[in-house]
C-alpha cells in the first residue's frame, strides 16, 4: 500500500531567505559598500535586514521539517508565479541600479508595494480565525455524507476573502484533503461550507487538524494557519442482502438439533398471529382475507426462525502477514456479520441477539436492552481489527450462560475448517449444530449479498 | 465572471500597450488595443476562433527573428526598442491564443515588461499617472483571476484520478467534493469586491511610494540604458560634468533655490543696494559653472584636468564682492558672475581653485559635497575673463603650448556623422571671414530665426541620427541644451574653438533678505568661443526663455500652482540622486528623530523646555504641514491605536473571564439535573445512545420502566422533565426555585421507586 504520509519538507522560501540574508550581511562586510556610500545607517540597517531575513528564514526551515514545533501554524509558500514575481521585481531593482533609472526604481517599487500589502493582506486575514466541523454522528461505508465547516472571523474590522478550509482525513496510513472554499466572511460573523465525502473502507477515521489557506488578493503568496480540531468519525461496514439460502440454513439447522417440526410457510416457519403490515415485509406474507376485512394490510406473523435468539461469534482472526485477499476475506466477514446483526434486530424485535466479537479487542454484546446498544456493536464492528494470536478454541469460551436450546449459533470465520476441527475436539460446548461460515468470496455467496456485487 | 476577467484583462494589455507606444513616440504597441478587442470577442467571449499552439509557436519564432533583425542593425536605443518590440510581439502571440492560466500569467508579467521598458524612454509626469491606473487596472485583474481559478467547478476527485495517484495501492479511500461558500447575494464578483480591491491597490501605492523614497540610491553601475559609454561616476544633476542632451529639461521646472548671492564693494564692505545689484548683475546675469569640452554621441564631458591653480593673492582687492552660500547640488563646482579676479572659501578655511584651461571655480575635495557651501569671489566690472586673459599672457611656454596644441585642438573636434551640421555652418559663415563675424552669425542664426522655438518638451524625431541634427533640421524646438550644443558644434565646424558651459542665467532679487536667489529653473547653458586670443560668451538661446522662466517661477492659478508643485515633485523623483535623497528624505527624518529623542528624555526628566517646544509646535499652524507635522501625526497616531488596542484587549480579558465564569455556572445549573436523571437510568442499565436526542430517548428507552413508573405516578414525568431540559438548555431560559424543587423531588421519587423495585426482585 502507498501512502501519502504528512512527512516535514524543506522550505525553499525559507533557505532563499536565509541565503539572502546572510548574503547581504556578508556582502557588506566584505565590501563596506553602503558604509562608505550613506554611512553608518546604511551598514547598521543592511545588518538587521540581513539578520532579520536569515532568522526568519531558519525559523520556516525548522517549522518546514519538524511541523510539531511551529507554534502558531502560520506557514508561507511562494508559488510559481510568486517567484517569477520576484525575478522580474530583481531584474527591474538591479537595472535601475545598473541603469541609474528613477523610474525604472519606481516600477520595481510599484511591484515591491504590492508584493508587501499582499503579504501583510494574507497574514492579518488569517489572524482570529476559528473553524468548527459538523460530522454526521456515523456513517456507512460507501455512503456519501455531508460535513460542514463553519468558519468563523473574529476580527471586528477585516472581512476575509477567499479563504479555502483543508480539511483533513486519516486512517492509518491513508489521508486526503477535502477543502472548502468561503469567498467571503464579513467581520464578526461566522459562514457555513459543505463538502462531501464518500468513504469506502469501514474504520475509525481521524478528521483535523484544519489548515486554512488564502492568496488573496494578487494570488502571488500563500500564507495558511493550522488549527489543530481533530474529530473521530467512525465508518460502519456497509451491509449487503441475506438471500433465502441463508433463511432456509438456519431453519434446517434448527430443525436437526431440537426435532421442532414447522408448517410451511413463505420462510418455512410456524405461523404465530396476524399483525398490521409493516415496511419492508415481504409481500407474500400478507393475508389478503384479513386485510379485506380489516380494510388494512395485514400480514402473517412467523415465529420459529425469526424469532429464534441468535449467537453470533465472529472469528477475529487474521494471519500476521496478511496478504489483501485476507484481508478482503476479514472485511467481508464483517459486512456478513453486520448484515446478519442489522437484518435479525430489524425483523424481529422479540428474540435478542447476542454477538461475540474477538479481535484486537473482543466484545461481548447482548442486543436485548434497546436500540441504544445497537450503536455500541456498530462501533465495535467499525473499530475492530484483526488478530493472528486468536486460537480456534478461544471462540467458545464462557459460553454456556448465552447458550440456550432456543438459540441459533452461527459463527463467522475465516478459517472455517480450524473451528470446526476445535468444536470437535471439545464436545463439552455443545455448539455441533452451530452454522460455521467462512469468509471467502465462493462461502458466501450463497447467502450473502454483498454491496460491491450489487449490479455485477 | 470569465467574461469580467477577459475584459480586464484586455484593458489592462491595452493600457501597458498605449503607455509603450506613447512612450516610444510609435504607434506599434498601441495596435495592442486593436486586437486585445478582436482577440477579446473572437478568441475568448464567442470562441469563434483561437491560434493552436504549433501555429502560435511559429509566430513566437517570427517574434524573435524580427526582433532581432531590429536589435542587429539599430543604435543603443534601437536595440532597447528592439527589446520592448519582442515584449509587444509575444504578448499578441499569447492574445490569439485560447487562454489558460498560464496564457493569463504570461499576459499579464509581459504588460508589466511593457511598462517597465516605457519606463526607461520618457520621464514624463503623464507616466507617473499612467502608472497609478496600471496598478489599480492590474490589482483588479489579477483579483479576479484568483477568484476565478479559486471557483472555477467543483472538483471531484474520483475514484480514478486517486487510483491514478496512487497505482499500487489496493485500497482506495474515497471521493471527495470540493465545497464553496459564496457571498451573501450568491454573486462571486460584487461592489464589495471592487471596494476591497481600490483598497489594496490604495495600500500598495502607499508601499510603492514609501519603497520609491527609501531605497537608497547605491547606484552601482556606470552604464546608461540609452549608451555604450561608462560615465566617471559623477552624480547626475541637471548642472555637473557632464550632460546628457536633454538632462536639463526637468531641471528647468525645478523652483528649488540653488544658491544665494549676496553683493558688495570690497573696500567699504558695504552690501549693494537693489540698483546697485541690478546695475551690476543685469536683467539675466549668467553664473558661469561647469564647463565641457568633449561631444560624443550626445553627450557632453568634461576633459581630464588636473591643473588645478590658487588663485593669485594679488587680485584679492577687486572691487567687487560676490558672497555665495550654495546648497547641495552634489558637485564640485563653484559659480561666479563676471570677470572673476580672485575667490576663497569662507567656512573652515577650505580651499578654492581654478582650472588652468577651463577657468572653472572648483572647491577643495575635502569639502563634503552634501553640505552647502559658501564662499566669496572678487570681481571686476570688466568683461568677462579680462582677468586671465590677461594672466595667460604670462604662462609658461609649455603651458601655452598645451593650451594651444592641445586644448583649443580639442575644443575643434566634431564627431564624425555630422557632416549636415558642417555644411549649414559654412553655409552660413560663407561670406565673411573673421572669426568673431562668424560666431556673430551663427548665434543670430538662431536668435533671429522664426523657425527655432524655445520648449521644453522633449521629442526624438529621428532616432537614428544625432541629438544635434535632429535638433537643427528636424524639431527646430527645444532648450538651452541644444541651442548651445548645437551653436557650438556649428563654430567648430567653421574652426572656432568653443566649448559648452553650464551655470545660471538670472534670478531672482529678495527685498528682504538682501539676496539674489538663483533657482534650478534658472539653469542654463551657453557658449564660450576662443576668438582672437580671448574667450567670447555667445548665448543662441531665444528670448522666449526669459518668459518660460518667468512662467515656471509665477503660476497665475492656484490649479497651475499645483500643477506647478506635482510637476516639481515629479521631476525631483525622477532626478532623485544619493545625495538629494539623503537632503530631502533621510536627514529630517533624522533629524526629527533626534529631537523627538531629546524632547522625550527631557520629558521624562521632567524639563519644562520639552513641554515649550510641543507647546509651540502646536500653537504655530505654519509647522503642521511640514514633515515635522507629518511626523508628530504619524507618532500621535500609533500612540492613540496602541492605547485603543491595549485596551480593548483588557476589556476583552476582563469580559471573557467573567463571560466565561458565568457560562460555566449557567451551564452546570441547566446540565445538573438532567445529568442526574441519566445517572439514575444508567444504574438500571438504560443509556441514552450519541445518536438520540433526550426526547427520543425518554419516548422509546423507557418502555421497560412503564409499569413502575405507572405505580408511582411518573409514567408522564420524563417527558416533561425533558420539555424543561430543552426550555433551559436551548432556550436560554433560567429555572425558577419552584420548578428547580419540584424537578429535585420528581427525581428522588424516581430513584426511590427504581431502587425498590430492585430490592423487591432481590
Amino acid at each position: 500500500m502507498r501512502s501519502h504520509f504528512r512527512r516535514g519538507r524543506i522550505s525553499f522560501p525559507g533557505v532563499i531567505f536565509m541565503i539572502i540574508g546572510l548574503g547581504l550581511v556578508i556582502f557588506e562586510m566584505q565590501t563596506g559598500l553602503l558604509l562608505n556610500r550613506i554611512g553608518t545607517t546604511g551598514r547598521i540597517v543592511i545588518f538587521v535586514c540581513g539578520t532579520g531575513f536569515s532568522v526568519w528564514g531558519l525559523k520556516e526551515v525548522i517549522a518546514g521539517f519538524f511541523p510539531g514545533y511551529s507554534k502558531t501554524g502560520y506557514s508561507f509558500k511562494l508559488p510559481q508565479e510568486g517567484y517569477l514575481y520576484l525575478v522580474i521585481m530583481f531584474v527591474f531593482f538591479v537595472g535601475s541600479l545598473i541603469g541609474r533609472n528613477n523610474l525604472l526604481l519606481l516600477v520595481f517599487a510599484s511591484l515591491a508595494g504590492p508584493f508587501v500589502m499582499n503579504g501583510w493582506f494574507t497574514f492579518t486575514m488569517l489572524r482570529l480565525l476559528r473553524v468548527s466541523r459538523v460530522l454526521p454522528e456515523r456513517v456507512m461505508a460507501g455512503e456519501p455524507f455531508t460535513t460542514t465547516l463553519i468558519l468563523e472571523n473574529r476580527k471586528t474590522w477585516l472581512t476575509i476573502w477567499l479563504m479555502t478550509v483543508h480539511d483533513a482525513v486519516s486512517r492509518g496510513d491513508f489521508w486526503f484533503s477535502p477543502e472548502v472554499l468561503f469567498v467571503r466572511v464579513p467581520s464578526s460573523s461566522s459562514r457555513q461550507g459543505h463538502y462531501q465525502l464518500r468513504l469506502k473502507q469501514r474504520g475509525a477515521y481521524e478528521f483535523g487538524p484544519v489548515r486554512i489557506t488564502t492568496r488573496f488578493p494578487l494570488g502571488l503568496v500563500e500564507r495558511g494557519n493550522r488549527i489543530e480540531i481533530i474529530d473521530e468519525f467512525l465508518v460502519y461496514p456497509r451491509t449487503g442482502h441475506l438471500t433465502s439460502v441463508w433463511r432456509k440454513q438456519l431453519q434446517n439447522s434448527t430443525e436437526l438439533v431440537s426435532g421442532v417440526r414447522t408448517m410451511a410457510g413463505p420462510f418455512n416457519d410456524e405461523m404465530s398471529n396476524i399483525r398490521e403490515y409493516r415496511q419492508g415485509d415481504d409481500p407474500r406474507m400478507i393475508h389478503w382475507r384479513t386485510s379485506a376485512r380489516t380494510t388494512e394490510l395485514m400480514v402473517r406473523e412467523y415465529e420459529e426462525s425469526r424469532d429464534r435468539d441468535l449467537l453470533l461469534i465472529i472469528d477475529g482472526w487474521l494471519p500476521q502477514q496478511s496478504d489483501p485477499v485476507q484481508e478482503e476475506n476479514f472485511e467481508r466477514g464483517l459486512r456478513f456479520a453486520t448484515t446478519v446483526c442489522m437484518e435479525h434486530l430489524r425483523s424481529s424485535r422479540i428474540s435478542s441477539l447476542y454477538v461475540r466479537l474477538t479481535g484486537e479487542e473482543n466484545l461481548e454484546w447482548r442486543g436485548d436492552q434497546g436500540e441504544a446498544h445497537v450503536d455500541e456493536l456498530l462501533d465495535a464492528f467499525s473499530r475492530t481489527d484483526g488478530n493472528y494470536q486468536i486460537e480456534a478454541s478461544q471462540l467458545f469460551e464462557d459460553l454456556d450462560r448465552v447458550k440456550s436450546g432456543k438459540r441459533r449459533v452461527v459463527i463467522i470465520t475465516a478459517r472455517p475448517e480450524e473451528v470446526r476441527e476445535a468444536l470437535q475436539a471439545n464436545p463439552e460446548h455443545r455448539l455441533q449444530d452451530a452454522q460455521i461460515y467462512g469468509t471467502s468470496r465462493e462461502e458466501l455467496l450463497p447467502v450473502f449479498i454483498d454491496s460491491d456485487e450489487v449490479g455485477k | 465572471m470569465k467574461t469580467i476577467l477577459f475584459f480586464s484583462l484586455t484593458a489592462m494589455i491595452s493600457l501597458s500597450g498605449i503607455i509603450f507606444a506613447v512612450a516610444e513616440g510609435s504607434p506599434l504597441a498601441g495596435c495592442s488595443l486593436l486586437i486585445a478587442l478582436a482577440t477579446l470577442f473572437f478568441v475568448d467571449i464567442e470562441e469563434k476562433f483561437s491560434v493552436p499552439p504549433v501555429v502560435a509557436n511559429l509566430f513566437g519564432f517570427v517574434a524573435f527573428l524580427i526582433a532581432g533583425l531590429e536589435f542587429f542593425n539599430g543604435e543603443i536605443e534601437s536595440r532597447l526598442l528592439a527589446g520592448g518590440h519582442l515584449i509587444v510581439y509575444l504578448t499578441w502571440v499569447f492574445m490569439i491564443q485560447k487562454k489558460e492560466t498560464r496564457h493569463i500569467w504570461w499576459l499579464c508579467a509581459l504588460s508589466i515588461l511593457q511598462i517597465a521598458t516605457a519606463s526607461v524612454l520618457t520621464k514624463s509626469i503623464w507616466f507617473g499617472g499612467a502608472l497609478i491606473v496600471y496598478s489599480f487596472l492590474a490589482t483588479w485583474t489579477l483579483s479576479v483571476f484568483l477568484l476565478y481559478r479559486s471557483t472555477r467547478g467543483s472538483s471531484l476527485k474520483s475514484q480514478n484520478e486517486l487510483e491514478k495517484d496512487d497505482l499500487d495501492s489496493k485500497f482506495v479511500v474515497g471521493d471527495q467534493w470540493r465545497g464553496i461558500s459564496r457571498d451573501v447575494d450568491h454573486r462571486l464578483l460584487n461592489w464589495r469586491f471592487l471596494v476591497v480591491s481600490c483598497t489594496m491597490t490604495c495600500l500598495g501605492l502607499c508601499l510603492t511610494l514609501m519603497f520609491f523614497l527609501f531605497t537608497p540610491r547605491i547606484w552601482i553601475g556606470q552604464f546608461s540604458f540609452l549608451s555604450d559609454e561608462a560615465m566617471d561616476g559623477r552624480p547626475l544633476t541637471g548642472f555637473t560634468e557632464e550632460v546628457k542632451l536633454g538632462d536639463m529639461g526637468e531641471i528647468l521646472e525645478n523652483d528649488e533655490v540653488v544658491m544665494e548671492l549676496a553683493l558688495s564693494h570690497t573696500a567699504t564692505e558695504l552690501p549693494f543696494t537693489e540698483a546697485e545689484v541690478w546695475s551690476t548683475l543685469g536683467a539675466e546675469p549668467l553664473f558661469r559653472g561647469t564647463v565641457m569640452e568633449k561631444y560624443e554621441n550626445g553627450r557632453w564631458k568634461q576633459l581630464p584636468n588636473d591643473n588645478f591653480q590658487r588663485f593669485s593673492r594679488r587680485n584679492r582687492y577687486a572691487p567687487i564682492t560676490q558672497r555665495y552660500k550654495i546648497s547641495p547640488i552634489g558637485s564640485a563646482a563653484l559659480f561666479s558672475f563676471g570677470d572673476t579676479a580672485y575667490a576663497r572659501a569662507i567656512t573652515d578655511d577650505r580651499r578654492v581653485f581654478r582650472q588652468q584651461f577651463s577657468d572653472e571655480i572648483i572647491r577643495d575635495d575635502e569639502a563634503p559635497l552634501n553640505q552647502p557651501f559658501e564662499y566669496f569671489v572678487r570681481s571686476n566690472e570688466a568683461a568677462f575673463d579680462s582677468t586671465f586673459s590677461t594672466q595667460r599672457n604670462y604662462w609658461s611656454r609649455f603651458s601655452q603650448l598645451q593650451f594651444i596644441g592641445g586644448y583649443q585642438q580639442t575644443l575643434r573636434q566634431i564627431p564624425d556623422g555630422m557632416d549636415r551640421v558642417i555644411a549649414l555652418s559654412r553655409e552660413i559663415t560663407r561670406d565673411v571671414s573673421s572669426n568673431l563675424d562668424k560666431a556673430k552669425l551663427l548665434e543670430n542664426y538662431f536668435l533671429n530665426s522664426s523657425e527655432f522655438t524655445y520648449s521644453l518638451d522633449l521629442r526624438i524625431e529621428d532616432a537614428s541620427v544625432d541629438p544635434i541634427e535632429d535638433f537643427l533640421f528636424n524639431r527646430k524646438s527645444g532648450h538651452c541644451e541644444y541651442y548651445a550644443s548645437s551653436l557650438a558644434i556649428m563654430l567648430r565646424s567653421v574652426g572656432i574653438p568653443s566649448r559648452l558651459v553650464s551655470g545660471f542665467k538670472g534670478g531672482q532679487y529678495d527685498k528682504n533678505l538682501n539676496l539674489f536667489l538663483v533657482q534650478q529653473l534658472h539653469a542654463h547653458s551657453w557658449v564660450e568661443a576662443y576668438i582672437d586670443g580671448s574667450w567670447v560668451v555667445l548665448d543662441s538661446t531665444p528670448a522666449t526663455r526669459a518668459e518660460s522662466v518667468q512662467e515656471q517661477m509665477k503660476p497665475t492659478s492656484s490649479f497651475a500652482a499645483i500643477k506647478q508643485k506635482f510637476e516639481t515633485a515629479w521631476n525631483t523623483g525622477i532626478q532623485l540622486s544619493k545625495t538629494q535623497q539623503q537632503q530631502i528624505i533621510y536627514k529630517p527624518i533624522q533629524e526629527i528623530g533626534q529631537q523627538s529623542w531629546a524632547n522625550a528624555k527631557n520629558l521624562m526628566q521632567g524639563r519644562a523646555t520639552s513641554f515649550k517646544s510641543l507647546l509651540n509646535f502646536l500653537t504655530s499652524p505654519g509647522e503642521w504641514f511640514s514633515i515635522k507635522g507629518g511626523f508628530f501625526v504619524f507618532v500621535l497616531l500609533a500612540l492613540t491605536s496602541g492605547a485603543i488596542w491595549t485596551f480593548r484587549r483588557i476589556y476583552r480579558l476582563i469580559h471573557g473571564i467573567n463571560f466565561r465564569s458565568q457560562k460555566t455556572t449557567q451551564r452546570i445549573q441547566k446540565v445538573d439535573f438532567y445529568r442526574r436523571f441519566l445517572k439514575i437510568l444508567r444504574r438500571q442499565g438504560i443509556q441514552q445512545a450519541p445518536t438520540q436526542t433526550a426526547k427520543e430517548f425518554v419516548a422509546t428507552s423507557l418502555t421497560d420502566l412503564q409499569p413502575k413508573l405507572l405505580k408511582n405516578n411518573l409514567e408522564e414525568w420524563p417527558a416533561d422533565l425533558v420539555n424543561k431540559f430543552y426550555l433551559v438548555r436551548y432556550g436560554e431560559r433560567e429555572l425558577s426555585k419552584a420548578d428547580a424543587e419540584e424537578i429535585h423531588r420528581r427525581l428522588n421519587d424516581l430513584e426511590n421507586c427504581l431502587t425498590q423495585q430492585e430490592d423487591e426482585e432481590k
